[in-house]
């Protein structure tokens, strides 16, 4: 009995290592516009596999050898006061770690979640600031409800790939990050 | 300055007429002689317009949008909640149900102390006051006319069936994530926020109602649905329990009244934001501001200065009448204790933040005496009392909807789980209000919200109806925390001094008046030579977009001397209003 209670807990430590190694590491997230977004974008990433480090405030000294940079747009005052920064300070941020990424070979991937609802004056400064630093751009469709994802995005050459839901960003996600190396 | 009426005409009225399936139509803006109800959401809205289709009076459709709230509007009401409503009968009756929560008897500070900090515990199940909504339902359905189990139907149905999801709705469920992912993620989408377009079910909500339905609000109180609250307290470290629950009871009272240029006002009392309001239009009574308009920087100036001044007040003076001795709402809301109020505004130059709360209180208790005049209180000189204690903003949730029926009864009815989704906890199907968050944090001499059991917490609600010559003119209210005083007054304002039609008045852009804000914070449609000469005199302006959900969501309906019902849905928070049959005329 007692070998077999043994046996069994064996079988779920080596589970546990097991599953802990598929995770993927390779990318990066932080928010641009300091809204929490960015922290349902790094369930998604888990679900498929993939370890996404979130650091809110990532600067370009930040990075450590990850493949792919996932910055999610959407401005927060409250986010942005609880960080400390303003909005010019979290546009030079995201300026200093996109070029940081860029040397270092990274692919930056822009992603606006909130749809309609998470669109206004702030977010709109970020979202102008943030789509010509993106090698693709993931939107949730309710998102470009006016054309202006889309604008942004032929005026920068920038694939835009459009996704349904918050939820159903999980397939072209997917397909990104095979394409870039991250997934097999 | 521009005429409101040239920016903001209603365009809706024509457009987006839905004939619904229950023999009811459903628009952003409708007019009706039929009957007429306005909500947050236009299903809920349905909900009521189905119960006046099927024969029941203004108060059983107003209780079948409570309930259809609670299901498609989740995080801002429900059963786990409370409100208050007032309502204005055909027959002259006029009643006001407080069924605000209570704090539960393990709340005190003692315990407090030993839990944290009152700030700390917002999203965790010790922040739930005893919830009133059930019980306002009680009080309401004995002016009914309908059983409980047919008004819950429309609500039983949308849980059942579910509905499909509205940018509001997804909106909301977003910037709350964190919050419900933690503490409930069943009510999420696959551990995702829901967007609009998806269908949202809530099977046990369903369940919930139907036993309600079929064994009275009691059955909350004490029965099942009782048993399962106290079970879930006790697992999760709440303070709430079955005793709690036992002796709760909704208030019936008399509305406060007041009156405003010949309006007569009918609002809910101390603890909520009625006597704010009709101490606010007192000081307003003597500037002439129908000389004025809206986007006139000297207007916003008076009732921002006003409205700073009645928030200071409440702050002080306002609470639940049921557990404190004094509550001076009598001298608050008399017209000599505004006229020396009023002689604190200067007219060129803005009140400083830094003495608002030192030196711009007011002492209320001499006006209790009707007898008193302002000029032997000024000529006394009174020493001013101070407020002290932290400022707390509240959050920005809540709901209000409004209801007449064709034989001319009318309800006001607000109703909130405190912030979005309250603490985030769900029990069966429902979300628990944080109100203990509305308490003092700490116990202060002689404040009116310190924390004690049983005791009603202070909020800024007030549903209100307003008549003229005896006859019920518009029937009001709005979500959205501190904004409720000034958008409710800035209504009233445009409607009454601007002349404007309903749908102008909600829509035309809105600005703060609170003393948790140092800055007027406004809609961004006001032209730049206003922000400007504002802050010439000294305002710091906040421009947000227009229109803003911040700045609440008032779903009213305006009865015009013909009887025509128009009724308009919260601009600002994709709201519906709807009327029996195949209204639109």
């Amino acid at each position: 009995m007692k070998n077999r209670v043994r046996r069994i807990l064996l079988a779920l430590v080596l589970c546990v290592a097991v599953s802990g190694a598929a995770l993927a590491d390779g990318v990066v997230l932080t928010p641009f516009g300091q809204s929490p977004d960015a922290m349902m974008v790094r369930v998604v990433l888990k679900k498929l596999g993939v370890d996404g480090r979130l650091d809110k405030l990532l600067e370009a000294d930040g990075l450590q050898g990850e493949q792919v940079l996932i910055t999610v747009v959407a401005g927060s005052s409250k986010g942005l006061g609880e960080a400390g920064i303003d909005k010019d300070a979290e546009i030079a941020r995201m300026n200093s770690v996109v070029a940081a990424a860029r040397q270092a070979g990274m692919k930056t991937l822009v992603m606006h979640i909130g749809g309609k609802g998470r669109r206004g004056t702030l977010t709109d400064l970020f979202i102008v600031e943030a789509v010509p630093m993106a090698d693709k751009l993931l939107v949730v469709e309710g998102g470009d409800f006016d054309g202006l994802f889309t604008r942004l995005a032929q005026e920068a050459d920038v694939e835009m790939i459009p996704a349904p839901s918050v939820r159903e960003t999980s397939g072209p996600l997917e397909a990104i990050l095979t394409e870039w190396g991250v997934l097999p | 300055m521009k005429s409101p009426a040239k920016r903001f005409l209603p365009i809706l009225l024509s457009l987006a007429l839905v004939p619904a399936a229950h023999g009811v139509t459903v628009s952003p803006v409708l007019q009706s002689r039929e009957g007429m109800v306005t909500a947050a959401n236009p299903l809920a809205a349905e909900a009521g317009a189905e119960i006046l289709e099927q024969g029941g009076n203004a108060v059983d459709a107003a209780i079948a949008v409570s309930l259809a709230l609670g299901v498609v509007e989740p995080y801002a009401s429900g059963l786990g909640g409370e409100g208050y409503l007032v309502a204005v009968m055909a027959d002259g009756r006029e009643t006001a149900i407080d069924f605000r929560s209570t704090a539960p008897a393990l709340a005190t500070y003692e315990n407090l102390a030993k839990a944290g900090k009152l700030r700390d515990l917002r999203y965790t199940p010790k922040a739930f006051c005893v919830a009133g909504v059930p019980a306002g339902i009680g009080k309401a359905l004995t002016m009914g006319s309908l059983p409980l189990e047919k008004l819950a139907a429309p609500a039983i149905r949308l849980a059942e069936d579910g509905f499909v999801v509205n940018e509001t709705f997804s909106a909301v469920t977003m910037d709350r994530w964190e919050v419900l992912y933690e503490n409930a993620p069943e009510f999420l989408n696959d551990g995702m926020p829901w967007s609009a377009g998806e269908t949202f079910r809530n099977p046990a909500l369903a369940h919930t109602l139907k036993r309600m339905a079929a064994g009275g609000v009691r059955v909350f109180y004490e029965g099942e649905l009782a048993n399962s609250l106290d079970r879930f307290m006790r697992q999760n470290g709440g303070w709430t329990r079955k005793s709690d629950l036992e002796a709760y009871r909704a208030l019936v009272r008399e509305p406060v009244k007041g009156h405003y240029r010949g309006y007569e006002l009918s609002v809910p009392g101390s603890p909520v934001g009625g006597p704010r309001i009709l101490a606010t239009l007192n000081i307003l009574e003597h500037f002439n501001l129908g000389l004025m308009g809206w986007d006139d920087p000297l207007a916003i100036h008076l009732m921002q200065e006003a409205m700073i001044l009645t928030a200071l007040d409440q702050r002080r003076w306002m609470g639940d009448p049921e557990t404190n001795q004094y509550i001076p709402e009598t001298g608050f809301i008399s017209k000599q204790y505004a006229r020396e109020r009023t002689l604190l505004i200067n007219l060129a130059r803005a009140s400083d933040p830094s003495l608002w709360h030192s030196h711009r209180v007011g002492d209320p208790g001499p006006y209790q005496d009707a007898e008193t005049e302002y000029v032997d209180v000024v000529l006394e000189a009174r020493r001013r009392a101070s407020v002290e204690g932290e400022l707390t903003d509240v959050p920005p949730s809540t709901t209000h909807f409004s209801v007449v029926d064709k034989k001319g009864n009318a309800v006001a009815w607000t109703q909130t789980v405190s912030s979005f989704f309250g603490t985030g906890h769900q029990v069966d199907g429902y979300f628990l209000n944080n109100e203990l968050g509305n308490f003092k944090a700490q116990r202060v001499e002689g404040s009116p919200i310190n924390l004690e059991p049983g005791r009603r917490p202070r909020t800024t609600i007030a549903p209100m109806i307003v008549k003229k010559d005896g006859q019920v003119r518009w029937v009001l209210g709005s979500p959205g925390a501190g904004r409720i005083g000034s958008t409710l007054v800035e209504i009233l304002v445009n409607l009454i001094d601007f002349e404007m039609n309903l749908e102008a008045a909600i829509r035309t852009p809105k600005f703060t008046g609170y003393d948790a804000y140092r800055e007027i914070q406004l809609e961004d449609e006001f032209p730049q030579k206003t922000v400007e000469l504002l802050e010439t005199m000294g305002h710091v302006v906040t421009e947000y977009d227009h229109p803003d959900l911040y700045f609440g969501g008032p779903n009213a309906i305006s009865i015009a001397a013909d009887g025509l019902l128009t009724g308009v849905g919260s601009i600002r928070r994709n709201g519906g209003a709807a009327a029996p049959g195949d209204a639109g005329e």
